[in-house]
């Protein structure tokens, strides 16, 4: 017996696992950056843990995006996403004989970047300003948790507050480059400037501050 | 009295009629809709104001000032009310006429002698007649028959109606800077309004403050400001300087008697007698 055989004994636990205390999941893998919910896979049955050890004795808590599935992997690779009763979740990874890595979702996003200007000659006014934004993704469920460093006003109102650090996670199945000062408007229309973001088998963590007055 | 409020209070009005020529039933004259105040933006309502594609404007007063004249002036009449009852003297008779309004004096100057009677609210001609009759009755004989007051013997009759106004004096003349501030979310929505927001302070230089004063408006200098572009509002800060003056103001009445008290005193000092002498 080798490791992948192991391995796909292990999936085939996990399988049977979740068909017994699961929940039905709707089962998307992206396919465009401007409609990632538009590609439904099929459907299947899912557990989630807090915890890498599936015993289901403690609840997830504030700030931890991530859970551990017990899920028919056969039929799931990374960047999927899945929504069901319990949320909307991304695969963030599936390791080689470890536990399944879900990130819920709490937010749905989409991406936007100020094009470059025109080569040479007279250019535009440089700005910007939201209406000279082109969006590279649109649609995407994503965990936005705070966290990070934040960063004093810009404009010194009087009533204004600090702009706080946030933890943004995107699925791997997002194939486009997100880059230092890029902005990100969630569905509650908050804007959040990316200030740095790393790319892993797990998807990008982005660390972000949100900007406002 | 004008403070720098006042002035604020004018700029807001001066911007937001050059903003909304028409009124705010109309398109403002950038298309854009366009909200006009007095202190800061809170950050909250801006946010959502340029997040729905409004413009703001705000006009604070800032710390720069510097008195340009200080003036200790006497009191000057700035309005004086218009009397509505008359007295007409006829011989030894007097006949009060025309409306009766609160806030008038009448006077008799009766061989000198002064009896005045402030008009009432719920006084008629009548009434007022009688009064006058009462007064100058208490030194001498008099009556009335309705309006009309008779003193028998009387040898001079002076008849007087004083009434009520505002006196104002200035205080001081000072210059203070005013911050005006364009908030929107793009330089295109910023601009236009800036520039006929500019435009408008300088054509309309000249204020009224409502103590009757006047306020002379001044371009300073404007600060564009495109820093805060990462959360979608763009400013530009024009400064005018307004120069206004500093008033204040009181309610006098018209005098229609006056009283003056004379002692004499021999050389040693002492008292020898006094007079009191009416005009």
């Amino acid at each position: 017996m080798d490791g992948a055989t192991i391995q796909n004994r292990v999936y085939f636990g996990y399988a049977k696992a979740a068909q017994r205390i699961g929940l039905a999941y709707d089962l998307y893998r992206p396919l465009s950056p401007t409609a990632p919910m538009a590609n439904k896979v099929g459907t299947l049955m899912a557990a989630l843990d807090s915890g890498p050890g599936y015993q289901f004795k403690a609840p997830n808590e504030y700030g931890d995006p991530t859970w551990f599935a017990l899920i028919n992997d056969a039929t799931t690779q990374p960047g999927d996403y899945l929504v069901g009763p319990g949320g909307t979740y991304f695969v963030a990874g599936k390791q080689f004989l470890l536990p399944v890595i879900v990130v819920e979702c709490n937010r749905i996003v989409h991406l936007s970047r100020i094009p470059a200007q025109a080569a040479v000659g007279v250019g535009a006014y440089s700005t910007g300003a939201p209406a000279a934004a082109a969006d590279v993704l649109t649609g995407w469920p994503a965990s936005i948790l705070l966290g990070g460093r934040g960063e004093s006003t810009g404009t010194g109102l009087p009533s204004a507050s600090k702009n706080v650090g946030w933890k943004i996670l995107l699925p791997p199945s997002v194939t486009q480059t997100v880059n230092a000062g890029d902005l990100i408007i969630d569905d509650l229309q908050r804007r959040y400037v990316v200030q740095g973001a790393e790319y892993t088998d797990l998807g990008w963590r982005i660390s972000a501050v949100e900007e406002h007055a | 009295m004008a403070d720098q409020t006042d002035v604020a209070n004018a700029l807001v009005a001066a911007i937001a009629a050059a903003v909304y020529p028409s009124g705010i039933g109309a398109p403002s004259l950038t298309g854009i809709p366009v909200l006009v105040y007095q202190g800061w933006p809170i950050a909250q309502n801006l946010d959502r104001e340029l997040g729905a594609g409004r413009a703001n404007v705000s006009v604070f007063p800032t710390a720069t000032e510097h008195v340009t004249e200080s003036l200790n002036m006497d009191w000057e009449q700035l309005s004086i009310g218009t009397p509505t009852v008359g007295l007409t003297v006829n011989g030894s008779s007097v006949s009060v006429g025309g409306t009766v309004v609160s806030g008038q004096n009448v006077a008799l100057l009766v061989d000198g002698k002064p009896f005045v009677y402030p008009v009432q609210a719920s006084d008629t001609l009548a009434s007022i007649g009688t009064a006058l009759a009462a007064l100058v009755s208490a030194s001498r004989s008099a009556s009335n028959v309705g309006p009309v007051v008779t003193i028998p013997g009387a040898r001079t009759i002076v008849a007087r109606v004083g009434v009520a106004g505002t006196l104002m004096r200035l205080l001081r003349r000072q210059e203070k800077l005013f911050q005006i501030t364009v908030w929107a979310n793009s330089p295109a929505a910023r601009d236009p309004l800036a520039t006929a927001i500019d435009v408008a302070l300088a054509g309309s230089y000249r204020q009224s403050m409502p103590d009757g004063t006047m306020a002379i408006l001044r371009y300073r200098n404007s600060v564009q400001s495109d820093a805060t572009e990462k959360a979608g509002i763009f400013r530009r800060d024009i400064f005018v300087a307004a120069e206004y003056v500093s008033t204040d103001s009181t309610a006098a009445t018209q005098i229609v008697a006056e009283q003056l008290g004379v002692t004499a005193q021999s050389l040693t000092g002492a008292q020898t007698g006094a007079l009191t002498v009416y005009s």
